[in-house]
This record gives C-alpha cells, structure tokens and sequence, in this order.
C-alpha cells in the first residue's frame, strides 16, 4: 500500500481514532440534545414563540451583552497579555497563575465580594463580572502565541521606518489573529451563555436567553418554549463556531515562529515601567473580589469551620478531595478523547473535520439546563447512567474538550509533513511516527490543555448539581449547600472554602506551568 | 421436603404482605435498597444515620439522588416518567403539586401517620402524595438594626409600604424563587385582587428585588453586609441564626414577622413506574415516623408534619410557628401563576 | 539494484511523473537533473513509497515494492529543509532509524557516534537542533539518513537552501561519503554542476520525463537535443 504526503494515516487508521471522540460527544451531547429538543419542538406552536416579544429583547440583550463582554476582556487583558509574553521578570510564572483564580469562583460568592464593593445591580456589573472572569482565557490563549512570534519580524517593519504602533497594528496583530479569534470565541461564547452573573450581578430585571431558558425549563415547565429558544441558541453558537473554524483553517499555517521562550527579554527603562503597571494594575484589580473574599472569611473565623464537624454537612474541608478526584477524572477523559479528536482534525482538512470541531465546542454554548434535562431522558440505555457517579466527570469533560482540542490541534497542524515522513522513512510504522514524533510535540500541550480541564471540572456547579448525591459533595457544590442556610458560621465556611478554592487552583495551574512550554494557540 | 422449602419462602415473605395495605396489590419481593429521588437542600443534609433506623428495621439501605434544584424536582420526574430515576420522590411543593398530579406521577399510599398530621396539610384526598413538612416563608428583619435605628420592626404586610420602612426590604423574584414565589402568593391571599396596588405601593417605597434567596440572604440582608433589614425568609431562620452562629448565641439576632406568612408543604410520594411500590410505601411512613420527623428541623429548617414531634428547644425560643399563615389551592396556583408573574413583572419593572 | 519501470505519478491534477524508466545499480550515484516543476521531487518519494503510482513499479532486486509501505522499504531519504526532529537532540535524531530497527542502546550508541564523526559533528550529540546552523542541519540530516545503513539512499535537492560556497564544499564532502560507504544514492537537484561532481550518471528529466540517461560528460558531449544541451551548459 502506497501513502502519500500527509495520507501517512489511513482513512482506517483515521476513523479508528475518531471512534472515541465521536461516542463521547455523540452519546453525551449529541443523543440527549436531540431527544430533549425533539421533546419540546415537536409540541411547539410557532405562535407561541413569536408573539412573545419579549423574547426577542432578551435574544437582543444576551447578543451585544457578550459582544460588548468579549470586546472589554480583550483590551483589560490586553496589558497584562503584553507582559507576560514579551517580558522575562520575576513573578512571570506566577502572574501567569494567579490570572486563572476568579475563573473557578462561584457567582454566587463573587456576587457577595462585588456587592461588598458595591458594584452591583446594573449592567456594568455583568460586564466587569465578565471581565474578571475570562481575562485569563484572553491572556493565556493570546500570550501563547504571542510569546512565540518572531522579533525580527517586528524589527524588520521597525528598520524600514515603521512607528512602533504602526508595527503592533500592521505586523503583529494579523500574526495574532488566530489566537485572538479562538480567545474571542471562547469568551463569548461564556459570557453568551451566562447565567448566575447575569441574575446575581444584574439583579432580576436582565434576562439572557439562558436565564430564559431557565425559567422556561424549570419553573414554568413550557418544555417547548424552552427547547425552542434552545435550539435557537445554538443554531446561534454553531454559525458562530463554523465561522471561527474556517478562519482558524485559513491563518493556522501562516506564521513565524521562534522557539517559546526564546524571544522574551528583560524589560528595561519606560517599557519597565509599563510592564510593572501592566502587571501589578491588572493583578491587584483581578485580585480585590478575592480579596474581599478572604478578608471576610478571616474576619468570621471561616477557616477554622472547614475542619470542623458540622453536624448535617461533615466536614466542608472533605469536599476537596472529591473534587480533586473528579478533577483527575475529567482530565483524564477529556485528554484522551481530546487527543483522539486533534488527530483526526489536524490530520485532513475536510469537511468533516472542520464539522467534527464544530460539534465538539457545541456544549460550550448550550444551556446547561438543556444538557442536564438531555440527560435525564437519553442516559437510560444502554446503561443506566443518570443517577451514577460517573456522570459527573463525564459532564465536565464533555465542557473540557474544546480546550484540550485547542490546545493541541495547532501544534499538530505545525509538524511539517515532512518531518512525519522522515521518521517513515528511517522505519517508523504509522503508529511510531504517533509515539515518537506526534506525541511527544503535542505532550506538552496536552499537558496545558489537561491543566485547564481540570480547573474546569473545579468550578463546574451545574452539571454536577444535577447528579448530586451525599457523597459527591465537590466544593461548589459544598459552598452552595452552605449558603443555602442561614448562619454567620455557614456564610464563613462558605467564603473560606472559596478561598481555599482559589488556591488549589492557582497551585494547579502553577505546577503545570512549570512542565510546560513550546506551545502555542493553548489556554 | 419441597413443599417445606415452599412454606418456608411463603412465610418469608409474610411480613412485606402483612404490611401491605388496601391501595397497594400482591406481594413483592423486598429490595436491597431504595433510591429516593429529590432536591439538592435534601441530598445535602442526608447522612449515614439519616436512615439508619429504617435499614435497621428492614433490612433496606436508602439512597439518595438529587437532579436538579428544587425548582426542577418535579419536572424532572415528570421527564423521567416512564423509568424513574428511583422508588420514592420526596420534595414535590404545593406550588408545584398540580403539575405533577396532573402528570400521574404517583400511585396512592396512605400512611399510617397520617391521623397525626393536620388535615390542612393533607392536600390531596387521593393520597398520591403525604406531606412531609412544611415551611413558612416570613419576613425576618436584623434586631440589632432597629434598634441602633430606634425604630420598631414591621408588625405586618401594611407597614411595609408606610414612609418609616422606605427601601428597607429585600424580596425575591417569583418566577426563579420559591420563597419569592410564596411571598407574592401571600400578599395575593391578603390583598385579593387589589393585590398588583399592593405591590406598586412596594415599589414606590423602594422594595429591592434579587434573583434568589442566597443573594437576597447574604448580600442584601443588612445582617451580612448589605442594606436591608427586612429580607424575604423563612420562619426556621433565626434559629438557624442561633445553631449556625458564629460564636455560640443564645437568643437569634432576627425576627419573624408573623404577618404575611405563607405555608409551603413538601410532600412525598411513591413514583408510578417504580419496581418496589410496597417497601417505598414503608419509606414514606418512616418519613413521616415520628423519629424521622424530630430530624428534620435542625437539618433542613423546615417544621415537620407529624404533629406528635416537638420543636426542639432553639426552635420553640427563637421562633413561632404561624397559626395563620396563608396558603392556596395547588390547583389555583395552576390556574394562575403564568398570569400572576406577568402581572407583577410588570408592576415591578422600571 | 533499483529498478524504475514506466513510472507515471500524479500530482494533483497533472501527470507530474510521465512512464519513467530508470536503473540504478549497487553502489552506483544517479542524479536526477531537471529545472524546477520537472517532477523529479516526486519522481523520488515514488520511488520512496510516498506518493500513490498511476502506473509502473519499482523493483529492488527484482522484488515488487508495490505491497510494501515506506517505513519497510530500508530506503534512506533526505528532505529538503532537512525535516529534523524539533523535539530531539541532534543523537536522538541521527539514532532514531537505528531504534526503529530495533538495535542494541550500546550499538546505536557507538553507530551515531560513528556516523557523527563522519560529518564533523563530533560533540554535537547532546545538542538540541534548534539553533542549528545550516550546514549544520544539513549534516546531521545526512547522518541520520546514513546511519541505519539503507540500501538506497534518495536525496531531495539536499544542497538548496544553502549558499554557493556552502554548497560547493559540502557537495565534495557528501560525494566522498557516499563513495566511502558505498551508498547506492539516487540524488535530485536543479545544478548540473552539483550533478557532475556527485553522480556517476545523470537522468536528465524535463515535463516529467526522462529524456537523457547517461554519464555527465557523455550528455555534454552529445546532449539528445537543443535544450538538453542548453541546460547542461
């Protein structure tokens, strides 16, 4: 058998690999979205639907609220991107952590922590609650590739008389534009799909089509006014993510890279000066909620009530290593069908690969509620898997996927073909190019992307709410029950289990940091 | 011999049929377990002596799923009709009960505790489903602030729109919160249909409206932090207060406005398409078992039904249990609710 | 021996290789001279396995290739741009043919610093190949094709991405190597000079076909038509 060019890998080999990923999102996702959505429109009346003008406002609101959200995130990260990828100084790593702890925080804490500051009830507490949210997808997934662009390309647009602005906006900016674009698509998509923020932080008079659907769903059970606006969501989502797609296709190979690292130097003089301000400025306001959070729980004695024995919850300290276990879980799962998923979408540039990334960022702008109620009524074949354990991993990879997908697919378009070839040539079967030159390339970004599913699975509340059980307390599923009670005790655990939260994430991440580097395109 | 083996295993399973009662046919074989399917507030108290006394008694561990919060506890039973997620559902509200009797959720059990329950609890004649406990969302107000303030706390609904308590009270929205919800029911109950007039008059005196109760609770709640005195709670709360404090109390730091009150029932029911209708039907007893039923105050702050169990001592001092609180049919709820919300959404939004 | 017969291979659209006819004998250098877009790059990874044929077959030995996949053919290849291994060390790379034929740490070992030491690179083995001068590269990608000892080594234009006087030492070195090791070398390049020094004899290809096969001086002196004698000039 003869293969040519990038056709090393069968279309056997191919659809082997995709077997993985395409169960996972076909039964997990795919299955239960069409049951439940069928469920509802089947018994729609498009009157129904159409004369509720209202609905049309909320789908206008939810539209620009996260347009507005993803334009504000990308400037206010801006700064700090700018920092972290083009400087070497002390505290880099860090800084580059740290970014990543409002992510985890539950809304309904944030919420406590804004109020304190008096920032809420108006939109401009949803979009700053946006903001704090997903700086970090903008400076993790922009810095990566930023840290990697060549200065001699800047510098050679600087020698034939380009201004500095000039550079950045002529020369840099198009170089940055995939990242910026898979940065954009992931915060709107969040921030499109936002629910506590927009209730806790807005107050009740703003309503997205999530919260809608929530209402719909839940309180006034009008399954096919629900599913309909559903469906519209993501009828929304996915012409957004097809359009994303085909940009990412175009640009990927594009680009002139240097080794990560390599083209980072100390700041010096004014640059210095900005650099610092940059830093400290976009830390320190990432940092006040948290901060507030903190202060409060010292101020009530939280700390001490994690290890003591409340008599209905145990222990809140116990819900720690439940997440952690449910963390590694989901990473586990989402890495291995991530991996499979890279592979087949970096391998043919096919319609059906281009399709297949699509679906698999679907979840990511669906309705949680959906989702859940999807699960209720498709998980019971062939096993019944709905009320299991196992259910929660699975949930929170099936929101992690992306990532590690994002992560990797870059770095796996970036291997020349040729360098495949080579390792064919010196002996290596189609499987041995995988281990020895696809694998190891791609580990380190794997590791990235397996960083960020398991800060997801941290501060995922929503699917796990819906399988909850005594004994799959993780920590914001524990913060919720202790704020569900009245008592100053309750409110301090709470806030220093949130805490605690905040820190477990930011050492995870720390740690991964350190085996990571030479990647690109990565959260 | 083989007839004696026989013997034996009728005999065996003598007990289960004895316990069996007129709603419930033939004879099953017990389960190693039943699963009760509910909300996440009632998950989160169960722990391994929850029901130790009823697998202690016969033989049948318990479990306990949650899927969903207590808004979704009915629909996602009716959405899992045909295979039930488990064998009993427990935490079906009045509000919400005539869409799940309407759905045929339930086959009829008729407890045996039922003759300690009050008949006013007893909503549904048919014994689809036995209330459990009920909770009664008041109006709490913060001690310590009035009295700094040197003005007397609300007596009742009216004083909530007089000049002296402008912008001092937080409520809930009704259509993403249950107790919003019972709020606005109770001033339908007490205002009839002057009630929206009601609710302008709130609006003109600065009402606060959050999503749900946490933020109502823990942000707004002058006690925490925020700016209102006057929240939309619940009767057990102050006891909470006192149970949860922070260093040990002795007497709550809030009160109960006894006006303005309004009941909400939970019951439990035996799920239609569940594989062991009889031994759920013990569960259900158990619950409503008085040693089921002295639990429940101090782990999930509602009141219990069965009339036989005493309040516990934080309980009795820091609270009252209302004698009048206000209450609706399910079924008008029904009826009306997409209307009422629709009506106080617009009163209420700018 | 390698035997090309009637080879058509298509590129895209075009019939990039048009029933080539080739031989090559053991140890022998052959070099495929043609202008740019004459086909002989694919030429060579048809040969190699890399590409599907239309028609013909490649023989060694008398043995059809057709049912046999690249990574089994024991054919050395060079890339043009070299296609090193970004994430292994310059030993990794130049080690890892020896690996795959599933040799003994302590003989690939002592092979890679053999072959090292052929290129000039001693030393160089724990480097990483980012940072990697040129010529550097281009070495160590000769060595790791070397080094497995393959039965024919297939060089794609090896020498173009470097300057002149690069060139012109380098293509010494790299005949004097293949002659020392008695590497059967099938060697593509666009420079009759390159071509002269290096092979025994040259196939001149043009719209992908074959039209001259013959030592370098015998085309000079009797090229088969006016543009052969043209390009050979």
């Amino acid at each position: 058998m003869a293969a040519g060019g990038d056709t090393l890998t069968s279309r056997r080999t191919l659809w082997a690999v995709a077997a993985l990923p395409l169960l996972f999102i076909g039964y997990l996702f795919v299955y239960p979205m069409i049951r439940i959505l069928w469920l509802g429109v089947s018994e729609l009346q498009l009157s129904d639907v159409l004369v509720e003008t209202r609905l049309l406002r909320v789908a206008w609101f939810t539209l620009w609220q996260a347009a507005v959200s993803t334009l504000l995130t990308l400037v206010v990260a801006a700064p700090l991107t700018w920092a972290v990828s083009r400087f070497e100084f002390p505290g880099r790593r860090l800084a580059q952590g740290l970014v990543v702890v409002p992510f985890v925080l539950p809304t309904v804490v944030v919420g406590t922590a804004f109020a304190a500051l008096g920032w809420r009830g108006s939109i401009w507490a949803i979009l700053a609650a946006h903001v704090f949210y997903n700086v970090a997808v903008v400076v993790r997934t922009v810095g990566g590739l930023w840290a990697r662009i060549d200065r001699k390309v800047e510098e050679a647009a600087a020698v034939l008389g380009a201004p500095p602005w000039t550079v950045f906006r002529t020369v840099t900016l198009p170089l940055l534009r995939p990242a910026i674009i898979a940065a954009a698509s992931i915060v709107f998509l969040f921030t499109f799909t936002s629910f506590g923020v927009i209730l806790i932080l807005g107050g009740f008079q703003y309503a997205t089509l999530e919260v809608e659907i929530y209402r719909q769903a839940v309180i006034d059970f009008d399954l096919p006014l629900a599913a309909a606006l559903a469906l519209g969501q993501l009828v929304g989502v996915s012409t957004l993510l097809a359009i994303y797609s085909r940009r990412q296709e175009r640009t990927a190979s594009a680009l002139v890279l240097a080794p990560e690292g390599s083209t980072r130097r100390r700041p010096a003089g004014r640059a210095g000066v900005a650099v610092t301000l940059a830093v400290l400025g976009t830390l320190g306001l990432l940092a006040i909620p948290p901060g507030v959070l903190v202060a409060k729980a010292l101020a009530h004695d939280g700390f001490s009530r994690l290890v003591t024995d409340d008599p209905v919850v145990g222990r809140p300290v116990e819900a720690v290593p439940t997440s952690l276990q449910f963390g590694l879980a989901a990473t586990v799962i989402a890495v291995a069908v991530g991996l499979c998923a890279a592979y087949v979408i970096s391998r043919r540039r096919t319609r059906l690969s281009q399709w297949f990334d699509v679906v698999l960022m679907l979840p990511l702008g669906t309705s949680a509620v959906t989702i859940g109620f999807g699960f209720l009524i498709a998980l019971d074949v062939p096993i019944d898997l709905r009320a299991t354990i196992a259910l929660i991993p699975l949930a929170h990879a099936l929101v992690a996927v992306p990532f590690v997908v994002r992560a990797i697919v870059p770095l796996l378009r970036s291997i020349s073909p040729s360098v495949r070839e080579a390792a064919a040539m010196l002996g290596a079967s189609p499987t041995q190019v995988f281990r020895h030159i696809d694998l190891p390339i791609v580990a380190r970004a794997a590791l990235v992307g397996a960083g960020f599913a398991f800060v997801v699975s941290l501060g995922e509340f929503g699917a796990t709410s819906f399988v909850a059980r005594p004994d799959t307390t993780t920590i914001p599923v524990m913060i919720f029950r202790l704020l569900g009670r009245p008592g100053l005790g309750n409110f301090a655990a709470a806030l220093a289990l949130a805490s605690l939260l905040g820190a477990i994430t930011a050492a995870a991440i720390l740690a991964i940091d350190r085996f990571r580097s030479g990647d690109m395109g990565s959260f | 011999m083989k007839t004696g083996r026989y013997l034996a295993l009728l005999l065996a399973l003598l007990p289960v049929t004895a316990c069996a009662d007129d709603t419930t046919q033939g004879t099953e074989t017990p389960p190693d377990s039943l699963t009760i399917v509910s909300h996440d507030s009632f998950a989160g108290g169960v722990t391994d002596e929850t029901f130790a006394a009823f697998t202690a008694e016969t033989g049948i561990e318990v479990d306990v799923v949650a899927a969903g919060d207590a808004g979704g506890t009915v629909n996602q039973a009716i959405l899992t009709r045909d295979n039930p997620l488990g064998d009993v559902l427990f935490g079906v509200d009045d509000t919400f009960l005539s869409r799940a009797l309407d759905e045929e959720l339930f086959v009829p059990y008729e407890s045996e505790f039922l003759a300690s329950v009050d008949p006013a609890l007893v909503l549904d004649p048919d014994h689809r489903v036995t209330p459990i406990d009920f909770g009664d969302v008041c109006l709490n107000y913060d001690i310590a602030w009035f009295e700094e303030a040197g003005l007397e706390p609300p007596q009742s609904l009216d004083d909530l729109v007089a000049p002296e308590y402008a912008g001092l009270t937080v409520a809930e929205d009704p259509a993403s919160s249950s107790p919003g919800l019972a709020f606005l029911l109770a001033t339908i109950d007490r205002y009839g249909s002057d009630w929206p007039g009601y609710w302008e008059s709130l609006v003109a005196n600065d009402v606060k409206i959050v999503a749900d109760w946490e933020t109502a609770y823990y942000t707004d709640f002058t006690r925490y932090g925020g700016d209102q005195p006057v929240v939309v709670s619940y009767a057990s709360s102050p006891p909470a207060e006192v149970i949860f404090a922070e260093t040990p109390i002795d007497t709550a730091p809030t009160g109960v406005v006894t006006d303005g009150c309004y009941r909400q029932v939970e019951f439990a029911g035996v799920l239609a398409n569940g594989e062991h209708p009889q031994a759920s039907g013990r569960l259900v007893d158990f619950m409503l078992s008085p040693e089921f039923q002295a639990t429940i105050p101090t782990t999930w702050f509602v009141f219990p039904a069965n009339e036989e169990v005493e309040l516990p001592d934080v309980f009795s001092e820091n609270t009252i249990v209302p004698d009048d609180p206000a209450s609706f049919d399910p079924a008008e709820i029904a009826a009306n609710r997409d209307d009422w919300l629709d009506q106080w959404r617009r009163v209420v939004t700018p | 021996m390698l035997e090309i017969e009637n080879l058509s291979v298509r590129f895209g659209e075009t019939i990039a290789v048009d029933h080539a006819d080739l031989e090559v004998g053991d140890g022998e250098r052959v070099a495929v001279l043609g202008p740019s877009g004459s086909g002989k790059s694919t030429l060579l990874r048809g040969v190699a396995g890399l590409e599907p044929l239309v028609s013909g077959r490649v023989t060694w030995d008398g043995a059809d290739l057709a049912g046999t996949p690249p990574h089994q053919r024991r054919f050395g290849f060079m890339f043009q741009g070299y296609a090193l291994f970004p994430h292994m060390t310059v030993g990794d790379n130049v080690a890892f043919g020896l690996r795959m034929a599933g040799l003994a740490p302590g003989d690939i070992a002592g092979r890679v610093g053999e072959v090292l030491g052929w290129m000039g690179l001693e030393g160089f083995a724990s480097r990483s190949v980012e940072g990697l001068s040129g010529g550097e590269q281009q070495r160590v990608a000769l060595a790791r094709t070397l080094a497995p000892r393959p039965r024919l080594v297939m060089l794609d234009e090896p020498l173009g991405a470097l300057d002149r006087a690069l060139r012109e030492r380098l293509i010494t070195e790299m005949t004097e190597l293949l002659e020392r090791a008695g590497t059967t070398a099938l060697y593509v390049t666009h420079d009759h000079d390159e071509a002269a020094i290096l092979a025994d004899r040259v196939a001149i290809m043009r719209q992908g076909r074959i039209i001259q096969t013959a030592p370098m001086a015998d085309i000079r002196s009797s090229p088969v038509d006016d543009w052969v004698a043209a390009f050979v000039n």
